[in-house]
């Protein structure tokens, strides 16, 4: 439902290269024990030495998988410290999904990058400041809430 | 269509030349 959808299928293949198992074939048992698998849909990225640098379990319709995944882009890109490629697709994911159930964690870590790019930069308070303003029930929130405390 | 690869040591590869990581999807047909 969700693969063959044509902007789904540009999401992934402009940031990654798609690599499919399925988990009944028993010669797909060693990568899945190296990968420590235990539900589908399981979707990782992974960089090219093979390290995994973002996951998730679980179906996601289209827009939502979309948000997901590029949130993943951006968490190995903000990884790497490649702090541009990460902020560019943070903000592409508020731009286009701002309602989609990845977006606070995409203002969470539009943040943390412009922080970690320039840690002289009011950015990361900026940031979770509007957090708290367009998603104040979201689990980021939360994981932000040391600074509301007096 | 997504063409998907079903080996991890080649989609690797071809991470390193395109610059791109890679994205793995474990499925169940069932």
């Amino acid at each position: 439902m969700t693969y063959p959808q044509p902007p789904v299928v540009e999401t992934i293949t402009s940031h990654a290269i798609p690599v499919q198992f399925d988990n009944s074939k028993t010669e797909n048992a060693g990568v899945l024990a190296q990968l420590h698998h235990i539900w589908t849909p399981d979707v990782r990225v992974l960089d090219e030495g093979g390290t995994e640098l973002y996951r998730w379990d679980g179906f996601l319709p289209p827009p939502e998988f979309m948000a997901r995944s590029l949130c993943g882009f951006a968490q190995a890109h903000l990884r790497r410290r490649e702090f541009e490629a990460a902020e560019a697709i943070y903000v592409d994911v508020l731009t286009r999904f701002s309602t989609a159930y990845a977006a606070p964690e995409a203002l969470y870590y539009l943040g943390v990058t412009r922080y970690r790019r320039d840690p002289n930069s009011d950015e990361l308070l900026a940031q979770w400041a509007n957090l708290r303003s367009r998603y104040p029930m979201s689990e980021y929130r939360v994981k932000q809430s040391f600074k509301e405390l007096p | 269509m997504i063409e998907w690869m079903g080996d991890l040591e080649a989609a690797r590869k071809r991470a390193r030349d395109e610059s791109k990581f890679v994205l793995v999807d474990i499925f169940n047909p069932g």
